[in-house]
């Protein structure tokens, strides 16, 4: 055990030269005999290979001197390293939630982030020049700081994100020119026309986004992993009315209200301060017809005056609003002996009462002179009503035995057209005919005839649904407002009639079945406003710039402002209430390799090599035609992966590709500058150089020092 | 083709413009109408019970003659092996490399002896329909079996049909829209992600029973049948399946475009995408559109002759028509190529067939793992025998020998695995672990003969054989089975310097976590300050490290410089690279004003070791971002981060019983 007393050893906290009875290891460092006394400021404190502090260098010098010393002591070193470790440790998760660019933008371009770098560098500077005068031993020591901060100052040259540094993307189309870079910056403009003179504003949209603060994705992240409480919620809606006065354009204001990132392409209509009404249903998909959607859930929005089709489920929100008398049309059932086309149900709504008729319809199918009339012989007061059958549009036939079947398999709505008419007032023979109107068969909704009088046809087999048919193909929910604000609902199918009629409120909840598949309509809420605004989505972390982005401007202020929605890559015309246009562009700021760096390029063949089988791809190449704005012929090129093409200054490198449907593809090449580069390369060549250079003093000064080990 | 329309190879995304985006989304969509049958995976979906009823009678799995594991076949993209091929798909799809009595009993049958993956993967082909009832594929998870509400293994119509069938398959649609749309997945959580490897083995599955996923001949090798391919005038054509999965797919686009030279431009493509005939169109069930095929070499007939002795069983025929078929395919290897493309660009020597014959019947790295324990083990016992004398005797050197001879087994098996894929360097997960192996042992073994101290000789050796038997514990689809690589790492020189400069770092950290582990329990043990020596020998890992990190980095700079035009871009692991070079730069700084001494620093070799393991493991399983996480692996968190947190706690139990120095106590 001799030998594991040697290796936990019992000499003191420096590291002096191990004994030789010990491991037979010669000492890397200088000189080590030197004990330290860290805790002794007043002399020049020496460490353990008689090292002198930062400190102890600048003590009683000038005081900003004295200030360098302690930004480069090894303790700010170690404070700043520290940090940058945090930092940047916890910036990769960031990153992975938030995307490249959003992370540079909130990280590793902030001013904070940068005074980390900064003190840093200050400390290296620090750290070599309070040493000054330099000994010989101290070479390798001053060419590593001399080659950090040379690494840094090409950092320093290249970061931010102005026109230092180029990042952007271009796509070039098979057989076209390609010139126009998108950069990852997005732009707002403005451009006014005033007395014949264009202006224009331009905004870096990026910084009003509303992204969490790095120290809020710090708190949420420590909190999700000690508490499970989140502080931050994916999809994050930015709160309205944050706005930021951008301009004044002819003396209106125009605000930046919000930016969302990440949201479908589509706007949808959502709860808000003012705006129409809107019923808010949920439908909960069921069956194989809806492949991955099913067993999902959706919710809808449908603002009163809006039709939604849905393909097998039409929601109707009405605009007018019905008596609340109207369900007793509704409510009459429909007699056994009803002929083959039905009734029609006469309400008239008067404010002390209601009328309600029910008139069976007799008249001769198939008859060609129909334009039969019959008189309804009370209602209004005693005066004679009369009803006239135009036509008759039948998409229901009648069997031998007199049984409806629908023409086809999807039959449309039988249509009646009528004409309704009232006889004078003078009582003579003369009718005053009102306009026809045709009922549809399908859609069972109150028609008014006048003022306060309705009238309803009940098909009787639509009503209730035709024989051997237990689905609906299509299914309609009408939803309408009664005067006494009360919600009235029908929901009716093409195929098994009307299967609900009545008040609703929300909760209620309604099963259309489609046979392959089932629709569980659920009426969530009633919402007294709406407006279009974009729905959130998550992103997969890797395709967050696939999302739609949006902003929203308003234009003026008070009750007369206006608002619009923009999305990313979209120009729009407004006008102010002055009657002046002004032309909005939102979008990736665009960059012009033609103008900017004197060429352009045309894709005209990619290789996409496969490996066998044609599974996995092997190469991507894209052979390129380099065009020059000056009189250089053009040349062919060659960008591949790893193999990218360097011209007029910048870099474009093969990054994605796109294949069209007549087979041809559009390929991205990132297109990259950077200034810094020289010192990035000098630096981190005299970072090697330095280290080569200690090791090398150390070993000399060992050889120097202490006689080989013996055998 | 429909999910690998968009792929993103470089640090920023691409960014759609809105008209684009609005083009591509439309195009997909056409486009994936127009391939609706082809929507489970690439394979051509075929109904359940459409599979070749097996006119045989006999037992479902009868050994084969050894040769037919020999014979080259196209599987994931590589010529390999049969036996090679069906050992890999066997893993996939049941978990195991063998069929023996064990697995037997647990799929309901009575299986007396050991099958080779060979033997069970003629099987699936000869009796599908019979297969495809048996439990074969593995459902490893127990929450998934749960779900699922099957066993361990369960049987393809288990999976296949019914209510299990439509979960999976909304689960593979799920990740289909996500793909499509770049929307997040939605309600995704653990189950559905376990559940979604069940899933995706499936179509897998059901594709291997009917003869796809391992191909045979390349369908164009030649001029004339490049001629014959685009004639596109075939008798049968609208019957295969096969043709319609994988030529029409890539001519159709172009016949439909109404260019002009949409011929011209529909044959650079189908040379480019390099198609092959499988086994079921060629040797099963002989593909009747093929008959009209040029076949300079009677390969079809070969290959049909192979099908028709396995079906009916009769070993000397079976031995004749594998021989036979084999030649054939060999000449396959000297035609000349069709500019410069085609498949027989990559149809190997027969002498690299027969080294992965041999790699995978050496195991040559559970070899070397175990000469590396054994080399520690003896140097370990060197050490103790020696008490107060020197160790430096025959039993540290045999020790020393034992673990050159490790290192020679590894460099050797890493010479193989260059000579059978092409690109021998550091590629994957698994490499990095035998890699980093191997560099321990030479770190460890140098560095104790030339400082004379065992203990990097005992550690290096130890660490080495627990690198190498972590990589030979892993799954072997994070790499240990030699695949198809991506492109962007096929650039050979800096692939090479690069990837194994960073890699060497870790290895002496590795080193320096042992050796840190070590020093601070015996410390802790003695209550005892941890020596200056080991300190010394500690910093002396810990320099070497470092020093690799900032060259590699710096190199991977210059890499990503030249292939990206930029030399920095804090993608995350560069970050990490960077994290690990900052931690491990304060104790070697702070060391100077007797903040660290030999106490900390060990203890700072051992916690440090985390940003290591986050930036080797992390990265690509916890994280999964970045340009440098080529295929994102996931799971082993429930190991790693275990083990990393029980040692970081024994460090600190052992920290906590080191007496602490007074501080400004003079050194005696």
């Amino acid at each position: 055990m001799r030998r594991i007393h040697c290796l936990v050893g019992s000499t003191g906290p420096s590291f002096p030269p191990p004994s030789p009875t010990c491991w037979q290891a010669p000492p890397m460092s200088d000189n080590n005999n030197t004990p330290v006394q860290p805790s002794e400021p007043a002399a020049p404190v020496a460490g353990p290979s008689g090292f002198r502090t930062s400190r102890s260098h600048t003590q009683g010098r000038h005081p900003l001197i004295q200030i360098l010393g302690y930004l480069s002591s090894m303790w700010s070193a170690a404070i700043m390293l520290g940090l940058l470790i945090v930092v940047t440790g916890i910036a990769t998760y960031y990153e992975r939630d938030f995307g490249r660019v959003i992370t540079a933008h909130v990280v590793y371009q902030s001013w904070w982030f940068n005074t980390i770098f900064a003190l840093l560098a200050i400390n290296i500077f620090g750290a070599a020049a309070v040493r000054f005068p330099w000994t010989k031993r101290q070479a390798g020591f001053v060419i590593t700081h001399a080659g950090l901060l040379t690494v840094m100052l090409g950092f320093a040259i290249a970061g931010g994100d102005g026109a230092r540094r180029l990042d952007g993307m271009l796509a070039a189309p098979q057989g076209e020119p390609a010139r126009l870079i998108e950069l990852n910056r997005e732009v707002l403009n403005l451009v006014v026309e005033e007395t014949g003179q264009r202006s224009s504003v331009a905004f870096r949209v990026t910084d009003y986004a509303n992204y969490p603060s790095f120290l809020r994705y710090t708190a949420d992240m420590i909190l999700r992993n000690t508490t499970g409480h989140r502080l931050i919620h994916e999809p994050e809606v930015s709160p309205a009315n944050q706005r930021v006065k951008l301009t004044e354009i002819a003396g209106h204001p125009v605000f930046l209200r919000r930016v969302v990132d990440t949201a479908a392409a589509q706007l949808a209509w959502a709860p808000a301060s003012e705006g129409p009404s809107a019923v808010r249903m949920r439908l909960d998909f069921h069956g194989e017809a809806f492949g991955p959607e099913s067993g999902r859930s959706q919710q809808i929005v449908v603002p009163r005056g809006q039709r939604l089709d849905m393909g097998p489920m039409v929601i109707s929100h009405h605009q007018r609003t019905l008596p609340p008398a109207i369900q007793q049309l509704f409510a009459l059932p429909l007699p056994e002996d009803s002929g083959p086309l039905g009734d029609l149900i006469i309400l008239i709504d008067y404010e002390h009462e209601q009328i309600l008729q029910q008139v069976p319809l007799q008249f001769q199918l198939n008859d060609e002179s129909n334009s039969d009339s019959m008189q309804i012989q009370t209602i209004r007061d005693g005066d004679p009503f009369q009803v006239a059958l135009l036509d008759y549009f039948p998409e229901v036939e009648f069997n031998e035995q007199g049984q409806p079947r629908p023409v086809s398999d999807e039959p449309l709505a039988p249509l009646l057209a009528l004409r309704l008419g009232f006889a004078g007032d003078d009582g003579s023979e003369e009718i005053n005919w009102l306009s026809p109107m045709i009922l549809d068969g399908l859609n069972f909704l109150p028609n008014q005839i006048i003022d306060n009088m309705w009238v309803l046809w009940r098909h009787p087999t639509l009503w209730k649904g035709l024989p051997d048919q237990e689905r609906g193909l299509v299914s309609h929910l009408d939803f309408f407002h009664l005067s006494n604000g009360e919600h009235f609902l029908i929901r009716s199918s093409t195929v098994s009639g009307v299967s609900h009629r009545g008040l609703v409120e929300p909760g209620w909840k309604n099963e259309a079945n489609m046979g392959v598949g089932e629709i569980i309509t659920h009426f969530e809420a009633y919402l007294p406003h709406v407006a279009r605004e974009p729905r959130r989505v998550v992103m997969d972390a890797m395709m967050r710039d696939r999302a739609a982005n949006w902003i929203e401007l308003q234009i003026g202020e008070g009750p007369d402002a206006q608002r619009h929605w923009l999305r990313r890559n979209t120009a729009e015309t407004l006008r102010l209430p002055t009657g002046q246009e002004v032309l909005v562009t939102y979008g990736r700021q665009q960059y012009d390799l033609l103008d900017r760096h004197g060429f352009e390029i045309t894709l005209q063949r990619f290789i996409n090599e496969k490996d066998p089988g044609g599974q996995g791809n092997a190469t991507y190449t894209s052979l390129v035609r380099v065009r020059y704005a000056d009189s250089r012929p053009a040349v062919q090129a060659e960008i591949s992966m790893n193999e990218p093409l360097h011209e007029g200054g910048v870099t474009l490198y093969q990054t994605a590709r796109a294949e069209q449907p007549d087979g041809t593809f559009v390929s991205f090449f990132t297109v990259a500058q950077d200034r810094g580069r020289p010192f990035k390369y000098l630096g981190s060549l005299l970072l090697v150089a330095g280290i080569l250079t200690m090791y090398f003093m150390k070993a000399k000064g060992r050889r120097k020092r202490s006689p080989p080990p013996a055998a | 083709m429909t999910s690998d329309t968009h792929f993103v190879i470089g640090p920023a995304r691409a960014p759609l413009g809105f008209a684009q985006g609005c083009a591509l989304s439309l195009i997909l969509v056409i486009f994936s109408l127009g391939l609706a049958g082809a929507q489970e995976g690439y394979y051509p979906v075929l109904e359940a019970n459409e599979g070749p009823v097996s006119s045989i009678d006999g037992p479902l799995l009868v050994k084969q003659p050894a040769i037919v594991g020999n014979l080259p076949v196209l599987h994931n993209g590589r010529v390999k092996p049969l036996s090679v091929a069906a050992r890999q798909t066997l893993n996939t799809i049941t978990g195991r490399s063998t069929f023996g009595p064990v697995v037997g009993e647990g799929l309901g049958m009575s299986v007396s002896e050991r099958y080779s993956a060979v033997d069970v993967l003629i099987s699936w082909w000869k009796h599908p329909q019979q297969w495809r009832e048996l439990p074969m594929i593995e459902v490893p998870r127990r929450e998934v079996q749960e779900h699922l509400g099957v066993g361990r293994w369960a049987s393809i119509s288990q999976l296949q049909d019914g209510d299990n069938g439509r979960t999976l398959r909304q689960l593979r649609q799920e990740v289909q829209r996500s793909q499509d749309t770049g929307e997040a997945r939605r309600d995704w959580n653990d189950l559905k992600e376990r559940t979604l490897d069940v899933a995706r083995t499936v179509p897998f599955a059901m594709a291997i029973l009917q003869g796809y996923a391992i191909d045979l001949i390349p369908l164009i090798q030649t001029e004339e049948q490049l001629q014959w391919v685009m004639s596109l005038d075939h008798p049968h054509l609208d019957g295969s399946v096969a043709w319609q999965a994988r030529v029409m797919e890539v001519v159709l686009p172009f016949a439909t475009s109404g260019r002009t030279n949409w011929r011209e431009l529909a044959t650079e493509r189908l040379v480019e995408t390099n198609v092959w005939i499988s086994v079921r169109d060629a040797a099963l069930f002989p593909d009747p559109l093929l008959e009209s095929w040029p076949d300079d070499f009677s390969l079809l007939a070969h290959a049909t002759a192979w099908g028709e002795a396995l079906r009916y069983q009769k070993a000397d025929e079976i031995e004749v028509a594998t021989r036979a078929l084999e030649s054939a395919l060999y000449q396959l290897a000297e035609i000349e190529h069709l500019q410069g493309h085609g498949a027989g660009e990559h149809y190997p020597e027969p002498n690299v067939i027969k080294t992965e014959l041999f790699y995978e019947a050496s195991g040559i790295f559970t070899w070397t793992w175990l000469a590396y324990l054994l080399g520690g083990i003896l140097s370990a016992i060197a050490l103790a025998r020696a008490g107060s004398a020197s160790p430096w005797g025959p039993l540290l050197y045999s020790g020393i020998a034992i673990t050159v001879v490790g290192v020679i087994l590894n460099a050797f098996g890493f010479y193989l695995r260059l000579t059978i894929s092409s690109w021998g360097a550091v590629t994957n997960f698994y490499e990095t672990f035998i890699y980093v192996a191997m560099v321990v042992a030479i770190l460890g073994t140098l560095m104790g003969v030339m400082f004379r101290n065992v203990y990097y000789v005992i550690f290096g050796s130890i660490g080495a054989a627990l690198c190498a038997m972590v990589g030979e514990a892993m799954p072997p689809d994070l790499g240990r089975d030699i695949n198809r690589l991506e492109p962007v790492l096929r650039s050979v020189f800096w692939l090479w310097v690069h990837v194994k400069v960073i890699t060497a770092s870790y290895g002496a950290f590795l080193l320096a976590w042992l050796m840190g582990l070590y020093a601070l329990v015996v410390a802790a043990w003695k209550r005892e300050q941890v020596s200056n020596a080991t300190a010394h020998a500690l910093y002396r890992c810990l320099q070497i490290g470092l020093v690799l990190m900032i060259a590699g980095t710096i190199l991977g700079g210059i890499w990503a410089d030249a292939a990206w035009g930029r030399f920095w871009g804090w993608d995350p692991k560069e970050v990490w690279a960077l994290v690990i070079i900052l931690v491990y730069l304060i104790p070697l700084h702070l060391r100077y004003i007797g903040a660290v001494r030999a106490t900390g620093l060990a203890a700072w070799s051992v916690h440090g070791f985390a940003s290591v393991v986050f930036s080797w493991y992390g990265v690509n399983f916890l994280l999964g971002a970045g340009l440098h996480s080529y295929g994102f692996g996931e799971g082993g968190q429930h190991i790693v981060i275990p083990i990393s947190a029980a040692v970081i706690l024994i460090a600190v139990i052992a920290q906590l019983r080191i007496p602490r120095i007074a501080k400004s106590g003079p050194a005696q």
